[in-house]
């Protein structure tokens, strides 16, 4: 095996990268030892992702220097960091939907017969012997689009692997994972660092931080605060690095004092984009001054379930109504007229419009009312105002409120759409996902703000992937698997492996038929 | 209870398949209703069967033949498309290469081959490389245009449009070129007593086209480049490269059209000639379900889509509907097309 220590893969010293208005990385240093699994903490809008974007040739630096096994290189565009052995994971997946992922793997230098015709099996030889070599099985002959999350992220790892890659770099990969789909990558990074890959690795979450890496590098206003050795320090330690001060990473709370019965589903009906049923026969209630959290493992019909509420979907049958007035198959403007306010879980297709400055998204939902316009004409000066009052509550990280949310990161684009949603004096909140992506100390303060939301007496509605969000914020929890709730229980009876058993399917019918009776 | 969640999942997975499939069927089954309604029109009759082949094989050559030329635009215009592309200049490289190749043909005194001493197939066989290396040429300047010019496709289409029409209808002013009588074997050649060339080399084409779509390393980079050219850029395809090399197979296609129109009747009307190509050339890919984001699109799709213009423009003219209302028709046809597709996707 190769010896680990002492030999930097990559260096990267006084790195710095200013965008108009932000000073992105400021002087940043980063040293990633060969077989390292190294994870790189910040707040959302600390500079992480310039700093890996940067290393990938995606942006140039302003100054400061790259060295790659101890040699200065020049990094001018992705072929660059490729030809030295770099590969990204990015975010947002950068595949074929329509392709299988055997010809997604040698897109661009696909093995040739006759000079013109692609030759699938010598491809797919190539592919199958790359993912033996690193113990990484997928099924070839799948398209893309019929895989899931974990498997495409899975094929872009490969896709890295298969073009050299020795240090690979993974931006906050966890994000859009399941539990299970979590471990199974730690399984592979691990496996990859046993056969001497190094590993940058992005996250939010402190737990995988810990339980994964080997050192810890926390930038903090585009600045190397530090770096640790994982095994020396603990999840407090790290938040307090990363916000530098103390974080609540579960925000206490007191016990539910629930009111009446605020917002009932019955018996919905919900198809997908497929005309397929996503939510079948959902029915489901929120008190004032209640959270309830929705649980269950993605793609189980919360998505669809969370539109049909907020009036983005059409339910083919059933009834939805708040305080008695009926909400079923509204508009999403009639539903937010009613003072629903919704947080969605796809940001980029319906949270922001991302070329739209943060104030114009910050009124996206009110521009049409006074005091942002009248007679049609928009009130400039009072939206502006209006964004600067959100960006200073909310903590937004951006220059100024003029500049496209595009350019954010993708923290702070969150923070636009919470900032926006929960400003409108809600009665009922329905939240999908509403932290993901989010810095511990902007977790904190988002869980805050829906508990004092409940505290006032409003209804809330959470759907989470992460059961510790779950967890944290619900007074009662429902799970949702193969669209329908297989359950609700009180938070004061969940545990995680309870969730856990309800989430993939084993059923416990006696709860279910309790919660149901207490239900009707 | 297990089992049944299984059954649901595997009734999914089918009805995905079957999804994807149903999308091609649905055009093939548009196109036999009306080939149907097109057959009764015809007053199929048993008594008579031989009468009434004989007139429904006539007609479909007729079909066919007259709308060879379009329908193999229609196939590089579905790469095109396919690249998320448009390409507006396919009538007046039509014209510009149809000048071409009758000022080199020219019987007359201004005749360039003829002066130069080639007659006979040799100068058949130059003009032919000569006229497809032209419609290369416009085709990579095009290409060109757009990817190291950046200029969005549409606007550069446009203009070279404009500019090839207007400076071969300048050129060709007061000029009739005469076609040897020989080389209109090219189109007319008659096997047994009826004359189907033009149609055996749209099939030839569309045959190859098709290889190259499913087969070779192009064509997948082509639906690689129009679904999501950033993915395919950073995996090392050379975009640009396969964006120009689209564009030169359109000019490649349309010079074959042009050698195709000028040899069915010796002659070309440089005003009109290929006008509307482009609109019907895209009509044919869309209602064969290319997508105009790109992306999406086959050759089966688009062959199918020209065969359903043309057969429902056959059923107007049976029908007797006024020629005015026939191009109604055919933007119907394209806007329902679409609009059934995207309910099917949805
Ligand atoms: N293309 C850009 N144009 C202008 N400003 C940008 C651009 N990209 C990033 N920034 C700014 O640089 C700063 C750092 O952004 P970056 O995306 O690196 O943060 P991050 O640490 O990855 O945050 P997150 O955890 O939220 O993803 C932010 O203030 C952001 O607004
Ligand atoms: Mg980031």
């Amino acid at each position: 095996m190769v010896s680990p220590q002492n030999t930097p893969i990559l260096e990267m010293t006084g790195i710095t990268k200013r965008f108009p208005g932000v000073l992105a990385n400021d002087n940043v240093n980063f040293t990633l030892k060969k077989g390292e699994i190294h994870a790189l903490l910040g707040e959302n809008g600390a500079g992480k992702s310039t700093l890996m974007k940067i290393l990938y040739g995606l942006y140039q630096a302003d100054s400061g220097t790259i060295k790659i096994d101890g040699k200065l290189e020049n990094i001018r565009e992705p072929n660059d960091a490729l030809k030295l052995g770099i590969g990204m994971v990015h975010q947002h997946f950068m595949l074929i939907p329509q392709f299988t992922v055997v010809e997604n793997l040698v897109l661009g230098s696909e093995p040739k017969r006759g000079g013109l015709f692609m030759d699938l099996n010598e491809a797919t030889k190539k592919v199958l012997a790359v993912s033996e070599q690193y113990g990484l099985a997928i099924d070839p002959n799948a398209k893309i689009m019929n895989i899931s999350v974990g498997m495409q992220q899975r094929v872009e790892i490969l896709k890295a692997l298969m073009r050299g890659a020795d240090i690979l770099v993974l931006d906050e990969p966890t994000a859009v994972l399941t539990p299970q789909e979590v471990s199974e990558l730690f399984e592979v990074m691990e496996n990859l660092r046993s056969l001497g890959k190094s590993i940058i690795f992005i996250s939010h979450k402190l737990k995988e931080v810990t339980a994964i890496s080997d050192m810890v590098t926390v930038i903090r206003r585009g600045r190397t605060i530090g770096s640790v050795a994982s095994s020396e320090t603990d999840v407090n330690e790290l938040a307090r690095m990363m916000v530098g001060r103390d974080v609540d990473l579960v925000v206490q709370k007191d016990p539910a004092k629930p009111g009446a019965e605020m917002f009932k589903i019955e018996n919905l009906h919900v198809p997908d984009d497929r005309h397929l049923p996503a939510v079948s026969g959902v029915s489901l209630s929120v008190r004032a001054g209640e959270i309830v959290g929705v649980a269950g493992v993605d793609g189980n019909g919360q998505n669809e379930l969370a539109e049909a509420i907020t009036g983005m979907r059409k339910a083919t049958s059933g009834k939805i109504t708040l305080n008695g007035q009926d909400l079923t198959n509204l508009s999403s403007r009639k539903v937010f007229e009613s003072k629903v306010v919704h947080i969605p879980a796809d940001r980029h297709r319906h949270g922001l419009v991302s070329d739209f400055s943060v104030a114009e998204n910050v009124v996206l939902r009110t521009y049409y009312k006074p005091p942002f316009s009248e007679k049609s004409v928009l009130h400039w000066d009072v939206i502006k105002e209006e964004a600067r009052k959100l960006i200073e509550e909310y903590d937004v990280r951006t220059p100024n409120e003029d500049v496209a949310c595009s350019s954010l990161s993708g923290g702070n684009q969150q923070k636009v759409i919470i900032a926006r949603e929960l400003s409108q004096e809600p009665e009922f909140i329905v939240a999908a996902q509403p932290t993901r992506g989010l810095d511990v100390g902007a977790i904190e303060f988002v869980h805050r703000r829906l508990i004092d939301a409940r505290d006032a007496g409003k209804a809330v509605l959470v759907f989470s992937l992460e059961l510790d969000e779950i967890l944290a914020l619900s007074d009662r929890i429902a799970v949702m698997y193969e669209g329908e709730i297989v359950g609700i229980i009180d938070r004061d009876e969940a545990t995680e492996e309870k969730l856990g058993l309800m989430m993939a399917g084993v059923v416990n019918h006696n709860q279910k038929n309790v919660a149901a009776g207490g239900e009707g | 209870m297990e089992a049944m969640t299984g059954n649901k999942r595997e009734g999914l997975k089918g009805f995905k398949k079957r999804g994807s499939a149903e999308s091609q069927f649905g055009t093939a089954l548009v196109l036999i209703v009306l080939i149907i309604l097109q057959t009764l029109v015809l007053g199929f009759d048993y008594d008579s069967f031989g009468h009434w082949f004989s007139a429904w094989t006539r007609n479909w050559i007729n079909i066919l033949r007259n709308n060879a030329g379009i329908g193999i635009i229609s196939l590089g215009m579905t790469f095109v498309i396919i690249t998320g592309g448009i390409d507006l200049a396919v009538g007046s490289t039509l014209v510009a290469v149809g000048a071409v190749i009758m000022t080199l043909l020219d019987t007359g005194p201004k005749g360039i081959l003829g002066n130069l001493g080639i007659t006979g197939a040799p100068a058949y066989t130059l003009t032919i490389i000569l006229a497809i290396l032209l419609g290369w040429l416009i085709g990579t300047i095009i290409g060109l245009l757009i990817t190291k010019g950046r200029i969005a496709p549409f606007v550069a289409t446009l203009g070279a449009m404009k500019i090839l029409r207007s400076v071969t209808q300048h050129f060709m002013q007061g000029y009739n070129p005469r076609v040897p009588r020989e080389f209109l074997k090219i189109s007319n050649l008659q096997i047994g007593n009826l004359m189907f060339m033009p149609i055996i080399y749209w099939a030839v084409l569309a045959v190859i086209l098709y290889y190259i779509s499913k087969r070779t390393v192009f064509g997948r980079q082509v639906i690689a480049v129009g679904s999501n050219e950033r993915a395919a850029q950073l995996s090392g395809v050379n975009v640009n490269r396969v964006k120009t090399r689209v564009y030169s197979l359109m000019g490649v296609l349309v010079a074959i059209a042009s050698i195709i129109q000028v040899s069915r009747i010796g002659s070309m009307d440089f005003a009109n000639a290929g006008s509307g190509y482009e609109m019907d050339a895209i009509a044919a890919a869309v209602v064969g379900g290319t997508s105009m984001a790109g992306g999406r699109g086959t050759i089966v799709g688009t062959v199918l889509g020209m065969l359903i213009i043309a057969v429902m423009n056959n059923l107007l003219n049976l029908f007797g509907v006024p020629p005015f209302l026939r191009e109604a028709f055919k933007g119907l046809i394209v806007i329902f097309a679409v609009l059934f597709q995207r309910k099917e996707k949805a």
